[in-house]
């Protein structure tokens, strides 16, 4: 039993803790560092499983929490909306959910909003008419659908065709560590053969 | 908490392989295994210890969700609304119908229904039925269930058995039966894996802890299949007169085993990746890989396997280890040392993989 226990505590030694708390996002919007110039009502972040309905998520602008209207979780999706359009800064958009089988993911998707000076006029006079500013979310509703399929199929495109240019790296292993590795490993072999012919004489 | 979890993940597994490998040897006629003793207190502590060790999972996800603490309506709606929360709660219920059944020592045949429904309680919960689930909750079932009673009757006759009486007639079931298992475990297990990382993406993903970790499970079944050869197939021509003692190599076998089971509880807590690259950024390579690969990983990237020097004579040594390994059950040397061999065989092997691996 001693020897199990020596085993369990040397893996627990190996494996240091290398429990993360971040999982695979399918695609969201905004994207990760992504400059927003359309006015942006409706955030989105899709992940690889289906998630619990207590999953949430909150805005910030600089230290300032921008409450959602709504969040609401579909399937795998997490939405979050404004009744109206972020105004421009930077923003984090942090996320706290679990998964269905359990797993506690967080992350963060900073991004920043600049919408072009004309319509910051609109935003930021958030007393101003409000039939522009719905004829706005809608226009901003469409293009932000269009601009998703455009991100979507670069990924795509990203993860099948490699650019080669960038990744044109060299394998250069760690020479003198390889060496050290196969000396004592085959020192062990050595070590192991001895041990084992030995007896036999 | 999070650190906690692959510990009581693993404990759990023991646990269940233990209750399994009780139920599995109930069936057996006593001239077909040998003397075992098991305490009831024992098998009672085990479904206890199932329960609390299973709850932990759920506490970490009732703990983040509910600032308010345990005794709040949110971590009652993560109780009985998560699939976590919901799965613990019917294994529980049949968790205290098995430990009555024991308590009481009723059927084996009840008690082997209870612990099934258990099992598929860890199913509804698993990673695979929240992406599909019912393939994914029976293979999860099935591979776990076959698992257990594969290690459950190998703790049971390793580590709890009197003597090695009846050990050919033992072997005479258990060799078949463990070979059937192997493939069933193997087939599931595939068919689990193709729910996490895609085929194509199996070498990608050994970038990634997750396929690091995974990569480590596939290489530790090389040892266990080579025990399982000597137990199964050599063991059997050693004369009963002969010094050789058959259960000190099941205690070997169990312990890589247990080494596996550990493995697999670690891999329960790592982002899957079902997208090499996209979990590449968002969680970075391998926390040791790029200082072994003496090179820097960005996305996108594809793994391509070249063998060099280094690496061919690391996978030969590893392959001399396995070797070893069995020579060292003709020599009669002790079963440590081959345990030994087969950890320096997952080692070279592991760091020759790895060394061939080229980054494109």
């Amino acid at each position: 039993m001693k020897k199990i226990i020596l085993t369990i505590v040397s893996l627990l030694l190996v494996l240091p803790l290398a429990v993360s708390a971040h999982t695979t996002v399918k695609t969201s919007t905004p994207t990760e560092g992504e400059e927003i110039t359309q006015e942006l009502t409706e955030l989105f972040i899709e992940f690889a499983g289906e998630i619990e309905d207590q999953s949430t998520m909150t805005l910030t602008k600089k230290t300032e929490e921008q409450s959602f209207d709504t969040v609401t979780v579909q399937g795998s999706k997490l939405i979050g909306t404004f009744n109206r359009p972020l105004t421009n800064g930077s923003y984090v958009l942090s996320w706290q959910i679990a998964a269905k089988d359990g797993h506690i993911l967080t992350g963060e998707i900073p991004f920043t909003v600049n919408l072009p000076a004309t319509e910051e006029e609109n935003t930021t006079n958030k007393e101003s008419d409000t039939l522009i500013d719905e004829e706005a979310e809608a226009s901003s509703d469409e293009e932000s659908n269009q601009n998703d399929k455009e991100e979507t199929t670069s990924v795509e495109e990203e993860q099948t065709s490699p650019q080669p240019e960038t990744n044109a790296k060299e394998a250069t292993n760690n020479s003198s560590f390889v060496t050290i590795i196969i000396t004592i490993l085959f020192l062990l072999l050595i070590g192991g053969v001895w041990i084992l012919f030995r007896k036999k004489r | 908490m999070s650190q906690l979890i692959p510990v009581t993940e693993y404990v759990s597994y023991m646990l269940f392989s233990f209750l399994v490998g009780h139920v599995v040897l109930q069936f057996v006629p006593q001239t077909h295994k040998p003397i075992i003793t098991v305490k009831k207190q024992s098998l009672l502590l085990a479904v206890l210890g199932i329960i609390i060790l299973t709850f932990l999972p759920v506490l970490q996800v009732i703990l983040f969700f509910s600032p308010e603490g345990l005794i709040s309506l949110t971590s009652y709606s993560i109780l009985t609304e998560f699939q976590v929360g919901i799965a613990w709660l019917y294994g529980s219920f049949f968790a205290v119908l098995l430990w009555m059944t024991i308590y009481v020592e009723g059927s084996k045949y009840i008690q082997a229904l209870f612990l099934l429904l258990m099992i598929f309680s860890v199913g509804y919960a698993s990673h695979s039925s929240t992406l599909n689930l019912w393939p994914g909750l029976f293979s999860h079932a099935i591979h776990f269930l076959v698992i257990t009673m594969w290690v459950g009757v190998l703790l049971h006759v390793g580590w709890l058995s009197k003597d090695e009486k009846n050990w050919h007639l033992f072997l005479k079931w258990f060799t078949p039966l463990s070979i059937i298992l192997f493939l069933t475990v193997t087939i599931s297990g595939i068919f689990l894996m193709f729910f996490v990382v895609e085929p194509r993406d199996y070498v990608n993903s050994w970038v990634i802890t997750y396929g690091q970790v995974l990569l480590v499970k596939h290489l530790s079944i090389i040892p266990i299949l080579a025990f399982a050869l000597i137990n199964g197939f050599l063991a059997r021509k050693v004369k009963a007169n002969d010094q050789f003692n058959p259960i000190k190599w099941v205690q070997a076998e169990t312990i890589i085993l247990m080494v596996v089971f550990f493995i697999t509880g670690v891999l329960g807590t790592l982002p899957p990746p079902h997208q090499v690259n996209a979990t590449l950024i968002q969680e970075g390579p391998a926390p040791w890989i790029e200082f072994l690969l003496g090179q820097n990983i960005t996305a996108p990237f594809i793994v391509q396997l070249s063998l060099h020097l280094d690496a061919v004579l690391l996978l030969i040594i590893g392959v001399l280890f396995i070797g070893l390994l069995i020579i060292s059950f003709y020599k009669k040397i002790s079963p440590i040392l081959a345990v030994g061999f087969g950890i320096a065989f997952i080692i070279s092997t592991y760091l020759g993989l790895m060394f061939s691996i080229v980054i494109k």
